[in-house]
């Protein structure tokens, strides 16, 4: 990567140490050293699209707004807000009360089911949509069942609910979502210092209030974090509400840009967002920052995980088994069932290999990409210890949260722009035509993975590098390092699972993405995942089975590396469970 | 030519001035103790002499090469000043075993990579633990390691930041000894942050005294504990009896008598300050000149000393004297002693 060149280890940067922790200190002038330069150019390139969104956005007007507001504007806000309350209390429900009952308590399939509520991640958005439609509709399994066991005749004899709909399109997202909360929610309360639910036990509080009043309000920064990257999907979403025909704004930005044919307007939509968006990064890092105020104690010891009688337990296993099933077991067994069926039709009849490799190409590009200069930045913002470059990080992350049909259109102005300043140069100065260099080519699909994703990358690696100690890095510093060679002595080592994990998200994350692939694809170039919403939204369902299938599995990897992950973060957990007497029922 | 020397140093945060318009010297082999309370700005002090902090203005030299300058945007990174620092919590890179901790600082082509530093890690008892990871390790182990990985390299200054802090008090007296033959053997100019007077006076050359990030007082020990140059430093050591008077005909009157106002003008208000030690209660036989009657109020022993609070002095300025007196003393209450200020000991300041 050219990237490099100018970070050799053992430059002496002529700069003291940063400490990331900016102790209250005299602002200092920004300096201008090779760090500085390298984390804004690389913030600079990486925030662009967005950058573009917006500019675009402010610039002269169409017209467009007036007629938007006055027409589909109300629409796409109700239902951009409905969706996100509904997700929002959907997911904070499942979520939370999943991650409590497996953390605490002892029943029946918890060690499997704390592992399988995590499971649903791997499921895109658009894939459950199409298998729960695929079964709820009239010619559904379900429907058909009903009709045969009443005897009813016609849609006529009895009421079902529509699943094409904003109640549906709520459902399928909260059942892929809710992981997001269950995840972080269940790193709190492992995080948690036991000792003070054991304290409002001691006070006559109940379980079920002491959970409520102690457990939950600790946990809140880290359950908000949560929402909060959940409500980011749904701003996102384009599959599902495009395919239940809930046009929120993100089908609206498509809609405005592809048949109204306003770029104007469509960025307008996108810088709407961006400013929802921008609500939920906030609460987000709030979120992020009360965490580290709130674990106080260093005192760790050994959850009780209180065993539950037998009625109980099998509540409280078919509570945590109910979101599996619907997230995981019925749209994997369905696919399954499906390409089983029809493998040989799909593998004759397209050429399904090539989606495959193409898929993973491109996603292992942008793993590399974005785990590479998520690191780098992350790190310059540490080196810089200065605000206005954790600023330039946190714009070099807004990409997550804008739908990537947004970003799409950030994207192509700019590359455009410089394909034809280079095809000017060369023809100027060699008298060759060059014609388009990126756009439109594999390499601007993986500018817009890493734009999208950056967020994936940098956060769990800037919260990573908390493990390294202030003291640790002035030690390097102190015993010869330079800041390239400490952040690959010291760092590097230090956080490579944090940077394998960004790294794998950003694979998967890649391999399910939709409306950015759809718009920024070279021509006739198809992955899996256009080839699954192309067919399955043409009704075809079992022929694209297999890609959807595959896609499903690719994400089940991180999965599993996240809770082998998440089982680690107690220090001693797993051994002193073992040696603990059984604590006494509740 | 000094190892370390700081000029004019001054360092502010939002919340105020760390340090200010410090000035000091460390010579190569001596090693000298920054003394002062918590949040006096002494380990600013450290960080700024390693260039892990930005100096805002002052110079700092090493081994003569200026290599920070108060303003100036270039200044000489940590890496390239020639510094050790033991920090406080150690700072042990927890993925390098103990081996690569200590051989840290030392360059891969550095012939002393192997034998030194097994070498070291046999002499400190640390052998069979070169390969084990720092987490496993005791306290007292993690420090031993601390302070050869910053020696390593054999730094020109040598900076230790509270290196007994993580210590019990018993496992403290022992490496507190293994650490100063371990300094002694080397030529670094050392300068070492603490709060506790006690270490200090072990094991320094020389003290400076930092209070509200000004420097008090800069001498060898015995000179700071036996003149003190203001209240503060009298106060580091122990408890003090504290009396307001004024200058007449050359002397201060106290409850415990008058004392020579050394070099005040008759007139003048001053502070006069006695160690709680620095009492003598007298035998039966001995005299005083200057000898006065207290009464005992309470007798606590904590058996190496016991410490009686008594009340003394007449014609209003009567008070309660703080004594502590050596072994286990137990008078009864309201039973009378003589006591007497030790010769020398009554330290007098303007007010």
């Amino acid at each position: 990567m050219p990237l490099s060149g100018p970070l050799r280890a053992g430059d002496a940067v002529n700069r003291p140490l940063a400490l990331p922790f900016a102790s209250a200190r005299v602002a200092a002038p920004l300096r201008w050293d090779r760090w500085t330069l390298l984390t804004l150019a690389l913030c600079g390139f990486v925030a662009l699209p967005v950058g573009t969104v917006i500019a675009t956005a402010v610039g002269p007007d169409d017209g467009i707004w007036a007629h938007l507001l006055s027409t589909v504007l109300p629409v796409y806000a109700s239902n951009t807000l409905w969706l996100m309350l509904g997700v929002g209390l959907g997911t904070i429900l499942i979520g939370t009360s999943t991650a409590w009952l497996v953390t605490m308590y002892r029943f029946p399939g918890r060690r499997i089911l704390s592992f399988a509520l995590l499971l649903p991640l791997a499921v895109p958005s658009y894939v459950l949509a199409f298998v729960v439609t695929d079964q709820l509709e009239y010619a559904g399994a379900l429907q058909r069942a009903l009709r045969a066991l009443f005897g009813w005749e016609s849609a006529a004899d009895y009421w079902f609910p529509e699943i094409r709909s904003l109640g549906g399109a709520t459902l399928v997202l909260s059942l892929v979502l809710y992981p997001y909360v269950y995840l972080l929610a269940r790193a709190a309360f492992v995080e948690q210092c036991f000792c003070l639910f054991e304290a409002s036990r001691t006070l006559g509080q109940g379980p079920l209030r002491s959970f409520l009043r102690v457990a939950v309000p600790m946990a809140r920064p880290a359950i908000a974090v949560g929402v909060a990257l959940a409500l980011m999907e749904t701003l996102n979403e384009f599959g599902t509400v495009e395919f239940f025909a809930v046009p929120t704004f993100t089908a609206g930005i498509f809609d405005v840009w592809l048949n109204m044919n306003s770029i104007t307007g469509a960025a307008q939509l996108a810088a709407l967002l961006v400013v929802f968006t921008f609500g939920l990064v906030l609460v987000e890092r709030a979120g992020r920052r009360r965490k580290r105020f709130w674990a106080t104690s260093t005192r760790v010891r050994a959850l009780p995980e209180y065993p539950l009688g037998r009625g109980l337990g099998l509540a409280a296993a078919a509570w945590c088994a109910l979101p599996v099933l619907l997230g995981f077991v019925l749209p994997g067994a369905v696919l399954a069932s499906y390409a089983l069926d029809f493998y040989a039709v799909t593998l004759s009849d397209y050429a399904f290999p090539g989606y495959l490799w193409n898929s993973l190409k491109l996603a292992a590009w942008a793993a590399l990409c974005t785990a590479a200069l998520g690191t780098l930045i992350a790190y310059g913002v540490r080196v810089s210890r200065d605000p206005k470059i954790r600023g330039a990080a946190e714009a070099a992350t807004l990409g997550y949260a804008v739908p990537g049909a947004v970003l799409a259109v950030g994207i192509m102005v700019p590359l455009g722009l410089f394909d034809n300043a280079i095809d000017a140069f060369s023809r100027r100065w060699f008298g060759l035509p060059l014609g388009l260099l990126l756009s439109g080519s594999a390499a601007a699909l993986v500018i817009g993975y890493v734009a999208r994703f950056m967020a994936l990358g940098y956060r769990p690696i800037d919260a990573s590098f908390s493990k390294v100690t202030p003291s640790m890095e002035g030690a390097a510093r102190t015993l010869g390092h330079g800041p390239a060679a400490t952040l690959w002595r010291i760092h590097l080592p230090l956080v490579r699972p944090s940077v394998i994990a960004a790294a794998l998200l950003v694979f998967v994350d890649t391999m399910k993405e939709l409306p950015l692939t759809l718009i920024l694809r070279p021509f006739n170039f198809e992955t899996l995942a256009t080839f699954v919403y192309q067919y399955a939204s043409d009704e075809l369902l079992e022929e694209c089975a297999l890609g959807a299938l595959t896609i499903v599995a690719a994400g089940v990897i991180p999965v599993l590396l996240l809770s082998v992950g998440i089982g680690r973060s107690r220090p001693g957990h797993a051994a002193a469970v073992a040696r603990a007497p059984p604590a006494g029922a509740v | 030519m000094p190892g370390l020397l700081l000029e004019e140093v001054s360092h502010r945060y939002d919340s105020g001035w760390a340090v200010r318009d410090l000035g000091f010297a460390v010579e190569p082999g001596e090693i000298v103790c920054l003394l002062g309370p918590s949040g006096c700005g002494k380990t600013t002090v450290l960080r700024l002499a390693a260039g892990l902090e930005p100096l805002q203005a002052g110079r700092i030299r090493i081994g003569g090469r200026i290599v920070a300058e108060g303003g100036k945007a270039q200044q000489v990174p940590p890496e390239s000043r020639g510094v050790g620092l033991m920090f406080q919590d150690y700072a042990l890179f927890p993925h390098l075993t103990v081996r690569e901790n200590v051989a840290f600082g030392l360059a891969r082509s550095d012939s002393r990579r192997a034998t030194w530093v097994r070498e070291v890690l046999g002499e400190m008892e640390l052998e069979e633990y070169a390969d084990r990871y720092p987490h496993t390790l005791s306290g007292g182990q993690q420090q031993r390691i601390a302070l050869l990985r910053a020696l390593a390299p054999r730094p020109r200054v040598l900076l230790l930041d509270e290196p007994f802090s993580g210590l019990d008090e018993h496992l403290r007296q022992q490496i507190r000894m293994e650490t100063l033959r371990r300094l002694e053997g080397t030529e670094a100019s050392t300068l070492m942050v603490t709060h506790d007077p006690e270490e200090a006076m072990f094991l320094a050359d020389r003290i400076v005294v930092l209070h509200r990030g000004r420097l008090v007082q800069d001498a060898a020990p015995i000179e700071i504990f036996e003149r003190p140059r203001d209240p503060f430093v009298a106060r580091l050591f122990g408890p003090v009896n504290e009396f307001e008077g004024v200058v007449r005909s050359r002397r201060v009157a106290t409850p415990l008598g008058p004392v020579a106002a050394g070099g005040f003008e008759d007139g003048s208000a001053v502070l006069v300050m006695v160690r709680a030690n620095d009492v003598a209660v007298l035998e039966g036989g001995e005299e005083s000149r200057s000898s006065v009657t207290g009464r005992v109020r309470s007798a606590r022993t904590l058996g190496l000393q016991s410490e009686l609070r008594l009340r003394a002095g007449g014609d209003g300025i009567a008070r309660e004297i703080q004594v502590r007196v050596p072994g286990v003393v137990l008078p009864g209450e309201g039973s009378e002693l003589r006591l007497a200020v030790r010769a020398g000991r009554a330290f007098v300041y303007p007010r």
